[in-house]
């Protein structure tokens, strides 16, 4: 009995460090935090220190036991390598029953905190019971995870509008005991999920997990997927022309990889046009005036989220810059680029904003021919195109020293964004002042100003700056 | 008048004898044993550079080195081949000087097993009576 | 006519407080097959990339063809080749379309020779279709190297070329760098832990240690000279691990 508490405790430790390393202190301190604040807030409005006390501490109690979970069942399934499953002895089973003890006792304490209120404890027990097995079950990657957890979210959201009888049937005797053994065989499901025993599917989850967790770090978002679709197809046989044609300009475009080639986007965009054309000419034919109206008026909005893809652009960029420092390594050492630091830089420059300026011209010219096709008035649309140019500076900041400054930008790109906007529209507010200027024209020629400035400033720094490739050597 | 092969040669690299005198004390074995004879030609460098996956110039090397030595003439357009040498074949003094190394170094271990020489002696003669 | 093609006069290069290089001297003569030692982080990568000017050094200077690294003409950077240590470059593309690639970047071109070595290394047209990051990595090596002996460079460096290779690999890799590229009289820098097959196809090994170069010179005079007493009667004759072990003490 004591081995098996011990095993639990290093367990405990174990999974709750994976996901942070002092994880433990963090929740114990945050559920200290909620208590006094629940309790500070509710005795200022009750002024019954009974209440605040029974509230806060069930307050505190659920923070905690919600932070150890959130934190314990991502770091259990991540201890479960086949390595550990198969050759450590005990440490499957020991895991196990520690999620499944953690599963009941969650349960039953929501069931109990929820003894006062309006809540009605069955519901409670089966809803947690569920959830958490659900929520256990999506750590191990399995895909009804999802699905069950929208279904529970469903039934909270519309609980008054579903039907009775369906409530009462739970609620009673026979009811509640079929759900409570249905949610056990999910359970002991989820369970088998998250700790499998060795062999492929395990290696196989492993691999998903690895992947899942690469993509959600903050690079590995604007990491390409190594996907072939028709996109890659076209891009290939692009670059068997460039091949063929040995312009060094274009080969250089190549460098970061089939997504950040212009040609992905083109492909992109006019799968966007098809289809939004296709929808459009179908109301323009079946849907009333009104509702072309309504689209008319607001679709700009819509469209103009697009002209956000330029930021993404840029990150993506600036990720696969630090990455193919290899690649670039080979074009230093290549006869067809120029030799010294100012006329490479010149040259790699140049490729980055022929890159940028086209994928930039694409989006404004696919955002016009979509309001255009929404039947949007020429006001309408010569204000559509002065938001275009609003996103124009957006080309020039991949121009960076690339030698010293490689990866992503982040926040420092948005308050770029924040600045250059900010500046535009000081212009522009200024303009309108003096001469008399439309305030969205105003605010596209100061973007196109500012945009010019900085492409002019980049190159002036690459003329000083060391070679280019390999990015981010000089840190 | 044979042409010999590379595969004639073997070469065993992490030893500390250096290649190119590992050949040579092949093809010096080679010789006084009688399996090459005057007027044999040797194979190119090249072929042994590429039968033994070597730098040709270790091979060159060698080659220059027996030539030295007497071992190897070079004929014209021909390439390397065996020497004339004097029908008496090697005298013994010579040949025995062949069996030096293996010798020094059967003494090396007998005298890390502690042995006195004369049961070193004994032991060699029984043995060589053996295989006689 | 023995103008070095490559002259390292004096490199120092520091990463953070850690000097990696610290006054470094070296020459590379034409035709010489150099073999580059050194203990794990010695900075053999480092030095390798100072040479052909892909890190800044922060003292001394390194010219190639007697060119300053920094300032190559085109000319001299097409008698190049580089094997670099990372092996799945242009992961995204077959290696097809990377030969391709690389072939419209150079001004000479030997396909005869890729194409040979392509069918003689074990690339079916199968895997030639495939992308390179499915390639295992002794696949992957063995594509860099063709890729860095397409355009018949004068002068080739290698970093660990054959660190992922199986023996035949290997074996294969010699065999090649024997006919193709030192009977034409190319020079090789290559660093490797493989010692057999330094002590086969080069003949020169250069020691890297302690940001110097502490021991050069043909592999064949090194371990003569390095005979030594080691006890009453007994002499000892170290192999090239041996030297090794010793020299990079």
């Amino acid at each position: 009995m004591k081995a098996a508490l011990k095993d639990y405790y290093v367990l405990w430790r174990m999974a709750l460090s994976i996901r942070h390393a002092r994880a433990n202190g963090v929740v114990l301190a945050f559920a200290l935090i909620s208590i006094l604040c629940v309790g500070a807030l509710v005795q200022l409005k009750e002024q019954d220190l009974l209440l605040t006390a029974g509230l806060s501490l069930r307050i505190g109690l659920g923070v905690l036991l919600a932070c150890w979970m959130m934190y314990f069942i991502p770091g259990a399934v991540r201890l479960s390598t086949p390595f550990t499953a198969r050759l450590v002895p005990r440490m499957r089973r020991r895991l196990m029953e520690l999620t499944a003890l953690v599963w009941v006792v969650a349960s039953a304490s929501a069931t109990l905190m929820s003894f006062d209120t309006r809540a009605v404890p069955a519901f409670v027990f089966l809803g947690t019971g569920t959830w958490i097995a659900a929520y256990g079950l999506g750590q191990s990657g399995h895909r009804a995870a999802g699905v069950l957890q929208c279904l529970l979210f469903g039934l909270v959201i519309f609980y008054d509008s579903l039907p009775r009888g369906l409530f009462d049937v739970l609620a009673g005797g026979t009811g509640l005991a079929v759900a409570t053994l249905l949610m056990l065989a999910l359970g002991a499901f989820s369970l088998q999920q998250m700790f499998m025993n060795g062999g492929e599917r395990h290696y196989a989850a492993r691999e998903a997990l690895a992947l899942q967790s690469e993509r959600l770090s903050a690079a590995g978002q604007f990491r390409d997927s190594k996907e072939r679709s028709i996109g890659s197809g076209l891009y290939l046989h692009v670059l068997g022309r460039d091949c063929r044609a040995r312009d060094t300009k274009r080969l250089l475009g190549h460098l970061l990889g089939a997504k950040n080639h212009w040609v992905y986007r083109a492909i992109m965009l006019g799968g966007v046009i098809a289809a939004v054309g296709a929808a459009l000419a179908g109301m323009r034919l079946f849907a009333s005036s009104e509702t072309l109206e309504m689209v008319a008026a607001i679709g700009w909005l819509f469209s103009s989220a697009l002209l956000l893809a330029p930021l993404f652009d840029s990150e993506r960029r600036n990720v696969r810059l630090k990455d193919t420092s290899a690649e670039q390594a080979l074009f230093r050492l290549v006869p067809a680029m120029p030799g010294t630091a100012p006329a490479f830089n010149r040259s790699v420059n140049g490729a980055l904003l022929r890159n940028a300026l086209l994928e930039w011209a694409m989006l404004a010219g696919t955002v016009l021919l979509l309001s255009a096709l929404t039947g949007a008035s020429s006001a309408s649309m010569f204000m559509q195109a002065c938001f275009c140019c609003l996103t124009l500076p957006l080309v020039g900041v991949n121009l960076r020293n690339h030698a010293r400054h490689a990866g992503l930008l982040g926040w420092r790109l948005f308050l770029a964004v924040a600045v250059s906007l900010g500046i535009s529209f000081l212009v522009a507010l200024g303009l309108n002042r003096t001469v008399g200027l439309g305030l969205p024209a105003g605010a596209a020629l100061a973007s196109i100003a500012i945009a010019l400035s900085m492409i002019g400033y980049g190159f002036r720094r690459a003329k000083a700056a060391p070679f280019a490739f390999p990015a981010g050597r000089l840190t | 008048m044979t042409t010999h092969s590379a595969q004639l040669f073997s070469i065993s690299t992490g030893s500390s004898e250096p290649i190119y005198r590992q050949l040579v004390e092949q093809v010096r074995r080679l010789v006084a044993a009688g399996q090459m004879s005057p007027g044999d030609g040797m194979p190119s460098v090249r072929d042994v550079a590429q039968a033994l996956t070597l730098n040709p110039m270790t091979v060159s090397k060698a080659y220059s080195l027996l030539e030295m030595e007497g071992l190897l003439t070079r004929k014209r357009g021909m390439g390397m081949s065996v020497a004339e040498r004097p029908t008496t074949g090697h005298s013994a003094a010579e040949r025995a000087e062949l069996l030096r190394p293996t010798l020094e170094r059967a003494a090396l271990e007998a005298r890390q097993l502690e042995l006195d020489p004369d049961t070193v002696l004994s032991l060699f003669t029984q043995i060589l009576k053996e295989q006689a | 006519m023995n103008v070095p093609v490559i002259q390292v006069a004096s490199i120092s290069k520091r990463f953070g407080a850690a000097a990696v290089l610290n006054g470094l001297d070296w020459q590379v003569t034409p035709g010489q097959v150099i073999g580059l030692l050194g203990r794990n982080g010695a900075g053999k990568s480092t030095l390798l990339e100072c040479l052909l000017g892909l890190r800044e050094v922060d003292a001394g200077a390194v010219t190639i063809y007697g060119e300053d690294v920094n300032a190559l003409s085109d000319a001299t950077r097409a008698r190049i080749g580089y094997v670099p240590q990372k092996s799945d470059l242009f992961e995204w593309l077959t290696p097809r379309q990377m030969l391709d690639y690389v072939r419209a970047l150079y001004p000479r071109w030997n396909d005869a020779k890729v194409d040979g070595l392509l069918a003689r290394w074990g690339f079916s047209q199968a895997m030639q279709a495939r992308p390179i990051s499915k390639l295992s990595g002794g696949e992957q090596q063995r594509l860099s190297i063709i890729r860095a002996l397409g355009p018949d460079p004068e002068l080739l460096i290698l970093d660990e070329p054959v660190s992922a290779l199986d023996p035949v690999g290997r074996r294969e890799f010699l065999r090649e760098l024997i006919d193709g590229v030192v009977e034409r009289g190319t020079t090789v820098v290559f660093s490797t832990h493989i010692l057999s097959d330094l002590e086969r196809v080069a003949l020169d090994v250069a020691f890297l240690k302690d940001g110097r170069i502490t021991l050069q010179g043909q592999i064949d005079e090194l371990l003569e000279g390095a005979r030594r007493v080691a006890g009453p009667g007994v002499m000892k004759t170290p192999s090239l691990e041996d030297l090794f072990i010793e020299v990079t003490q």
